[in-house]
């Protein structure tokens, strides 16, 4: 320590405790200053050495040195976005012109972009973007290629982002290379997921996995296994499941007949239309119906099919076997027993049981054809809607919009149609949204959706509509500008990537 | 008036939630009856309520009114209407609206009065010169005060002082004010505060004092100061100059060059420091203030060189200035004007810490610094040394900008750290 700087630390000391319990040190000749007149008071000297001591810290002392350093941004291989580009990209990210589920939308739009012209963020925005992604994850997940090496580079340097660069990494995957090699010696969990994402790739693999490991693996993987069948399935899975019902395990039983339940051209879909036939009887003379039968307690064949055993004392109703028959019989067993058409039979079905199984077999194994006849029937499950075709489903909607129908949620629907809805559903909606129903809930359920649902192309039905919506109803006006709002922002976007 | 960039509106907004709100309501849509003349914006807006909201903006000021009942200045709806201004959205040819004519008109005649009042007031020498021994005499009895209570104060010791409730920083501070030597209180209240939030309190707060002690020295001997130290002394004890004398004083014509500015907000009142420099290498800062509900002027473009007047205030440089006309003729520069080494700036403010040792902001046109460091603590660097980057300020889109190679930064040098303010690269400069 030099003499200055022991000086300037008996200087703090003595501050410390005060010029009352310790003198204030001299100052050192070497600076050269008159601040030491003895027939000044300890306060004032102290004082005094206090103001020098100040001015000297801070002029005195030389610019530091460190050996803190940092490594620099690799070179960036793609190009910069072009300036409308980067001037909408600043516009969603500060002063986002529309609402804030749009404003995610859009950036994700924007990435995807630039992702397909391969050019990248400008540098001065990157700090803004990931604050925003870290936060987000389906914008985080968007990043990819478009951050550039800079924006790779600058997203380790802050932990504030770590949620960034968690959510870009791809996911990892059991499916790829040779999961099937440690498939038999993976934990439970993993196992039964690994097994979930290899029968998405390749289904005929994993059948022939599962087939191979059969006797190796747990109940508990079995049983995840056959259930991850679903995905992909068709008649080569059968002899597997057909194996899967002998099967020592209760839970791997019933998931085999749960799964045999969407395979009903199956050996045991056969088995299950025979048991159902005998119950079934076609009745009336004028108005002809379906007259069915509870079936006799299931035999062992039966049983092992997948309905309940019988129990000693107070057993299930003989109920639960008709459903469980039903279930599983091929739907084509009911046009066998009537010989009339698909919305005939279905018209002739008075048991309301009945029909309630019947229309979860239809959404189970996804049929359309009769879920356009159960909807022309009048059963108002949406799943069943869902099944239709597009087209079909539309002129449903529209058809309904311009007529609503008792018993259906409407808005339930509505909200329910993959977004950008379909022109002609748009018209009729925008339609039913101009007249008198202005302040009604549908329009108060539909509002949110319209930036997101109503296409581009309608872009005169929109204004029109604007321009006709009542002027108390200001969340139709307010969703109707957001659309022509985004819509406009959308353009731009597209122009700016071309 | 030359219509003002998008950025320049977007600075002009009171923060980003009333920006966002604008920026939706900048679409022709809900605008009627809009026009602008050379210091007037105008328009009627469409809220949700019957009658649409008057606006106006006064471009000189400047200064907004509108009849919707928002608290922030500017609200949205003079934001929006600035926004549609700045994209060339609005007629300039028509006729003045009433509502915005009356209200410019009243502006007019309240800015007059106290100009008229100066002009036509008593021009009574004597009695001005009575006035002003008053407050003299005032502020002489205010620092013998304070020396008195900083003598106590280092005589108990500064352990003991820390000791003591927010009260007692407080009512020394309050003293000061009606001893009308406000910047000395101001700096007794922040020390009040800072040395309990402070780790390295001791040396701070003995430092403080030093400089407090310095201050009350200076103005006692301001008999024998010079005029530029006499103003500096002046400036630290917070007797002001009126802007009125120094508009007409020490003026200078331009181009003057932004370097960067700051803005800050403490709750209070919001603060804005643009540093410019001339041709020759002389830097000077601009200060504007606004209360709450007030909005600042409007900031200037960094790497803007600004061709107008500025008039200087008294004092060593780096002086404060103030803009004589509304600057005009942005033509935009990249270089950055006396570029140094961090050592160098270093030295340059340690050396006008000899003309006025009680000054902790400096500015530093630095060139080739690098910003080096990890997690939260970082450093510019350059060949010539280092200095941690000030507290409270984002190195991010620096780091994004620079890819941590060396650029040329403006900033301030302040308690031993450097505030980056803008970063000037090969093609454009960047405000931080």
């Amino acid at each position: 320590m030099t003499g200055v700087e022991q000086w300037l630390h008996d200087v703090e000391t003595c501050a410390l405790v005060g010029s009352s319990r310790r003198e204030p040190p001299p100052v050192p000749a070497v600076l050269g200053l008159d601040a030491d007149d003895a027939s000044q008071s300890p306060e004032h000297r102290l004082l005094a050495s206090a103001a020098v001591a100040d001015a000297l810290s801070r002029a005195g002392t030389p610019v530091p040195s460190t050996d803190a350093t940092i490594h620099t941004a690799p070179p960036e291989t793609r190009a910069v976005c072009g300036d409308a580009a980067a001037q909408l990209l600043r516009l969603l990210l500060t002063q986002p012109p529309v609402s804030k589920g749009a404003r995610d939308e859009l950036v994700v739009e924007w990435l995807r972009l630039a992702e397909g012209a391969g050019q990248r963020v400008p540098w001065s925005l990157l700090p803004a973007l990931l604050d925003f992604a870290a936060t987000r994850r389906p914008v985080a997940g968007a990043l990819g290629g478009a951050l550039g090496e800079r924006g790779t580079w600058l997203l380790g340097l802050n932990a504030a982002w770590s949620g960034v660069s968690s959510a870009d990494r791809p996911a990892p995957s059991g499916a790829s290379g040779d999961w099937t090699a440690q498939w038999p010696t993976m934990a439970t969990v993993e196992a039964i997921a690994a097994f979930a994402t290899g029968r998405r790739t390749d289904p005929a693999a994993a059948r022939e996995l599962l087939e191979s490991e059969w006797d190796s693996v747990s109940a508990k993987v079995r049983s995840e296994a056959l259930r991850s069948l679903r995905h992909g399935l068709s008649s080569a899975d059968e002899p597997l499941l057909e194996r899967a019902l002998d099967d020592r395990s209760k839970s791997v039983r019933e998931v085999a007949a749960g799964v045999l339940d969407q395979l009903p051209s199956s050996a045991r879909g056969a088995r299950m239309a025979a048991r159902l036939r005998p119950l079934v009887r076609v009745r009336g003379t004028i108005t002809r119906h379906l007259e069915v039968d509870v079936p006799d307690p299931p035999d062992e064949a039966a049983i092992r099919d997948g309905l309940t055993a019988p129990a000693k004392g107070a057993g299930p109703p003989p109920t639960v076997w008709l459903a469980q028959i039903v279930g599983a019989a091929p739907l084509t067993t009911w046009i066998e027993i009537t010989g009339r058409s698909v919305p005939a039979t279905l018209r002739m079905i008075r048991d309301k049981d009945v029909l309630g199984w019947l229309v979860e077999v239809v959404v189970d194994r996804g049929d359309r054809e009769w879920a356009a006849a159960c909807v022309d029937h009048g059963v108002p499950d949406p799943r069943l809607l869902w099944l239709l075709p597009r087209e079909m489903r539309t002129a449903l909607l529209i058809s309904w919009l311009r007529r609503p129908p008792a018993g259906r949620d409407l808005r339930g629907l509505l909200v329910e149609v993959p977004r950008p809805w379909p022109d002609d559903l748009g018209r009729a909606v925008l339609e039913r949204l101009r007249g008198e129903d202005a302040t009604t809930s549908l329009g108060r359920a539909v509002a949110p959706l319209l930036p997101v649902a109503l296409s581009p192309t309608l872009s005169a039905e929109i204004t029109a509509a604007l321009s006709e919506v009542p002027a108390d109803a200001t969340h139709l006006r307010r969703a109707l500008t957001e659309t022509l709002q985004l819509h406009a922002f959308r353009t731009s976007l597209t122009e700016a990537f071309r | 008036m030359t219509r003002w960039s998008p950025d320049q509106v977007t600075e002009a907004a009171p923060d980003a939630a009333s920006l966002a709100a604008g920026r939706k309501l900048a679409v022709p849509g809900p605008w009627r009856e809009t026009g602008c003349n050379d210091v007037l914006v105008w328009g009627q807006c469409q809220g949700s309520g019957k009658t649409p909201y008057q606006v106006s903006v006064d471009l000189t000021g400047p200064a907004y009114r509108c009849s919707c009942p928002s608290r922030k200045f500017p609200c949205k709806h003079a934001l929006a209407l600035l926004m549609l201004w700045s994209e060339g959205g609005l007629d300039e040819s028509g006729q003045v609206a009433t509502f915005a004519e009356e209200w410019a008109s009243q502006r007019a005649e309240r800015a007059a009065a106290p100009a008229r009042a100066a002009a036509e007031g008593p021009a009574d020498p004597a009695a001005r010169a009575k006035r002003v021994d008053q407050r003299l005499a005032r502020m002489d009895a205010g620092v013998e005060d304070f020396r008195l209570w900083l003598a106590d104060l280092v005589r108990g010791g500064l352990a003991a002082a820390r000791a003591q409730p927010y009260s007692f920083w407080d009512s020394a501070a309050a003293r000061l004010v009606d001893a009308q030597v406000p910047a000395l209180a101001e700096r007794v209240r922040e020390a009040g505060s800072q040395v309990h939030a402070r780790e390295h309190w001791a040396a701070y707060l003995l430092a403080e004092v030093g400089r407090w002690w310095t201050i009350t020295c200076a103005w006692q001997a301001r008999e024998r100061l010079d005029a530029a130290e006499t103003a500096e002394v002046r400036i630290a004890v917070g007797w002001p100059q009126s802007s009125e004398e120094v508009r007409d004083g020490d003026v200078r014509p331009g181009p003057w060059t932004v370097l960067g500015a700051h803005r800050s907000d403490d709750g209070r009142l919001q603060q804005q420091r643009t540093w410019l420099a001339h041709d020759d290498g002389e830097v000077v800062a601009v200060l504007d203030f606004a209360g709450y509900g007030q909005a600042l002027a409007v900031p200037q473009l960094s790497g803007a060189r600004l061709d107008v007047e500025l008039a200087r205030y008294p004092g060593h440089p780096p002086r404060r200035a103030l803009f004589r006309n509304p600057p005009a003729g942005a033509e935009s520069v990249t270089g950055l004007p006396g570029r140094t080494s961090l050592a160098a700036a270093h030295g340059q403010a340690a050396a006008s810490l000899g003309r006025a040792p009680w000054r902790d902001l400096h500015p530093a046109p630095l060139a080739d610094v690098r910003i080096v460091g990890e997690g939260d603590r970082w450093l510019a660097q350059d060949t010539s040394g280092s200095l941690p980057i000030a507290a409270g300020t984002s190195v991010w889109t620096l780091l994004a900008l620079s890819g941590g190679e060396p650029v040329d930064v403006f900033g301030e040098l302040e308690s031993g750290a450097f505030r980056p303010l803008a970063v000037w690269l090969d093609e454009r400069v960047v405000a931080l």
